[in-house]
């Protein structure tokens, strides 16, 4: 009998939780060709018709539609639910980050298996304590980082377990010399520069403005290192960083446009740099590790740290002079490829989905056993 | 009747453009020859006290003249015929006027015959949008007489910071948001609080929902949640300043700050980023600076302060001496006057030549 099963998402973006599904979904398509896979997301995004290509997709959602989660409007939610009514009933669920339980307003509750997976750290844990009752629907709760695990140890009720399902990138494809020196002049490094690479949206918690004052504490102090960020130049915080940059004079400083494969990108860095506030378990450095290049983070704000162990390398957060120095640690180049090589094979040894996915998918089938 | 001088002031928040507008009008007042009409564009807590200044209604007004306070009120100015001589008083710098909206812009470079701005920074980003640099004049903000809070009000102060007696308390004043750099005071009071635990820290101002968040998370994270204190908005900002043994400014753009000579003014010192009007007030010693984002060694500064009592009074006296002599509404009051009435002068003659301006 063909198993079926339900992904939800709180987007289509190219976010890290609807990257993550995607991983997922790849990953089940190719071991279990034979299952139904539906992906259910509460809003859509760029990353659709690429879903769309490994399974079916229901997007809840109009393009920008407002939504009020305490007080939905009556009418559209029973529309919404008319539409679904007639889905057919998965074996299992998988909300993939607890956002994702925006979905379950709308969808039967015909008592399917509920898995969370949730990936989450701090404030964007409130979708526990909110109006959807995610603690009362679900059935096994995954935590994608042990950072997340203990929070979710302290806001949980006792009676719920929580197992330990890290999050995962797909292995990383080849990269041609071309598309590395392409994506270096592109990032405004030229010959022997070395390149420190940053990537996420523009928000306070992606904290490009500190990417920005970590690459003007490492020129005060005589450094001379190229830093590009990526991503995020739709948001309205970048440009005031550029003009910022301007007039600090810091030509050694871009924001250049977010980019669909990150891999030639972080391949061509020769640090990659994640200042960010919070942040639980950060794909980007998953990515960037898996090609070689070093990572510098914040300790204290999430999941770097024990995403390295060891070979975490960075400074207790907010210390951007630390982070400053960190990058000085690694102004030697064969120590860069020490650290990028020892970062590299640790996060393919646990952080692919060869190692993740079936972890995850293991708690999704036995969850529907459960039931059964 | 003598028509009015009109003032178009963009809002009346508890921030430094509106409280600078309240003390020149209040110089002016009485020593001009037209009465004073007050438009107001937004609300605030200086509301009542800006509307008290105008003599009669602005609503329909035909004014002999028009002064906007702030680049952002200048969009308004095409409201008004085109040969009402118009003077803006502009607070801003850098990034806040490049982001001004197009019609404030050509309201700035098209319609005042005058542009005041606050320093020699702002008249050169006024002559890079466009403004002739002959119709630029520098007036510093004006500081107000301070009376020394009393001492009852100064120990309510330091208690709402959660600090008692002996504590040693260091504050940092304004919108604590990320051009303040309210998240860089969190940074700079972790540091100090690794030298001296004892330390207490506290922060007057409204804090914008957004990047609250951001300070609850960093406060949290840094492990000074009870020791950091976010105090809101103050009517009175004086007895604050007054008990502080040290002012911390962390903004990352400030084009002339006044809250560092206020701080003076009641005996607190200051210490902050070398950025902006900072660097001005540091070239006159009254107030240490570091490079911007160096918060190691802006601990390490507001250490030294709050340990050498000289270093302490001798940033005090300059600050102090710089109110005195270039910032008191006695020396800044003419120079605003003298421009008022330049252009309430040139009304007459224009209509003489050129008939009603009003629109």
């Amino acid at each position: 009998m063909t198993r079926r099963w339900r992904v939800a998402v709180h987007a289509l973006d190219r976010t890290g939780p609807p990257m993550l599904a995607l991983s997922l979904v790849r990953w089940i398509r190719s071991v279990h060709p034979a299952d139904d896979i539906e992906i259910v997301a509460f809003r859509g995004g760029e990353l659709v018709d690429e879903a769309s290509k490994w399974s079916s997709v229901e997007v809840v959602l109009d393009h920008h539609e407002p939504w009020a989660h305490a007080w939905p409007d009556p009418l559209r939610l029973e529309a919404l639910r008319a539409r679904f009514a007639a889905l057919p009933s998965p074996d299992a669920t998988v909300l993939v980050s607890v956002s994702a339980c925006q979905v379950l307003q709308v969808l039967p509750d015909r008592g399917e298996p509920l898995v969370a997976w949730v990936v989450e750290t701090g404030e964007d844990l409130h979708w526990l304590d909110g109006p959807i009752h995610v603690l009362d629907r679900t059935d096994v709760w995954l935590a994608g980082s042990e950072a997340t695990a203990s929070e979710l140890a302290v806001r949980l009720p006792r009676t719920a377990a929580v197992s330990l399902a890290p999050e995962f990138i797909e292995p990383p494809a080849e990269v041609s010399a071309d598309a590395v020196a392409a994506c270096r002049v592109a990032m405004g490094a030229t010959g022997d520069d070395v390149l420190v690479v940053g990537a996420g949206i523009g928000t306070h918690r992606k904290a490009p403005d500190l990417f920005l004052e970590t690459a003007l504490a490492h020129h005060r102090r005589g450094g001379q290192w190229r830093f590009t960020w990526i991503g995020g130049t739709a948001d309205p915080m970048i440009e005031p960083l550029r003009r910022e940059a301007e007039r600090l004079d810091m030509s050694y400083l871009r924001f250049v446009d977010p980019v669909v494969d990150v891999g030639p990108s972080f391949t061509a860095a020769d640090v990659f740099l994640h200042p960010a506030r919070l942040d639980s378990f950060p794909l980007v450095c998953l990515h960037a590790a898996a090609v070689g290049t070093p990572v510098v983070a914040f300790d204290g704000v999430g999941g770097v740290p024990e995403m390295f162990g060891a070979d975490f390398v960075g400074a207790p957060y907010p210390d951007v002079e630390g982070l400053a120095d960190a990058l000085g640690s690694l102004a030697d180049v064969a120590r860069r490829a020490s650290l990028g090589s020892s970062q590299r094979a640790r996060v393919l040894d646990r952080f692919t989905s060869i190692t993740g996915a079936p972890t995850v998918f293991g708690h999704l089938a036995s969850a529907a056993r459960l039931v059964a | 009747m003598t028509r009015p001088l009109l003032v178009i002031a963009h809002e009346a928040t508890r921030t430094g453009s509106p409280a600078v507008l309240l003390r020149q009008l209040a110089f002016v007042r009485g020593r001009i020859d037209a009465p004073i009409a007050v438009r107001l564009l937004a609300s605030g807590p200086h509301e009542a006290d800006l509307l008290a200044t105008g003599e009669v209604d602005a609503v329909g007004v035909r004014p002999a003249a028009i002064v906007v306070n702030s680049a952002a009120a200048a969009d308004r100015l095409f409201e008004y015929d085109a040969s009402i001589p118009v003077m803006a008083y502009v607070h801003e710098v850098g990034d806040a006027l490049l982001v001004l909206p197009d019609d404030a812009r050509r309201g700035l470079v098209e319609r005042c015959r005058r542009v005041a701005c606050v320093s020699e920074q702002g008249r050169r980003d006024l002559v890079e949008m466009g403004v002739d640099a002959d119709r630029i004049v520098v007036i510093p903000p004006a500081i107000a007489e301070i009376a020394t809070p009393d001492e009852r009000e100064v120990r309510r102060a330091r208690a709402s910071a959660g600090c008692d007696a002996d504590a040693t308390m260091v504050l940092a004043c304004g919108e604590a948001g990320w051009r303040k750099g309210a998240d860089l005071f969190v940074d700079v009071a972790r540091r100090m609080t690794e030298i001296d635990p004892s330390l207490r820290f506290a922060w007057i101002g409204r804090r914008p929902r957004a990047f609250s968040r951001v300070l609850d998370h960093d406060t949290r994270a840094v492990g000074l949640s009870t020791t950091l204190s976010w105090l809101g908005e103050m009517a009175d900002p004086m007895p604050f300043l007054a008990a502080a043994d040290l002012l911390l400014m962390c903004s990352r753009e400030d084009p002339q700050p006044l809250v560092p000579l206020e701080a003076a003014l009641v005996g607190t010192p200051t210490v902050g980023f070398a950025l902006g009007g900072m660097n001005d007030l540091a070239d006159d010693g009254a107030a240490l600076v570091v490079p911007y984002p160096d918060t190691r060694e802006l601990a390490i500064v507001g250490g030294r302060v709050l340990a050498d009592a000289h270093l302490a009074d001798g940033l005090v006296s300059a600050g102090r001496r710089r109110v005195r002599e270039r910032q008191s509404i006695d020396v800044v009051g003419p120079m605003f006057l003298d421009e008022v009435r330049r252009l309430l002068g040139e009304v007459d003659a224009a209509a003489t030549n050129n008939g009603d301006g009003a629109s």
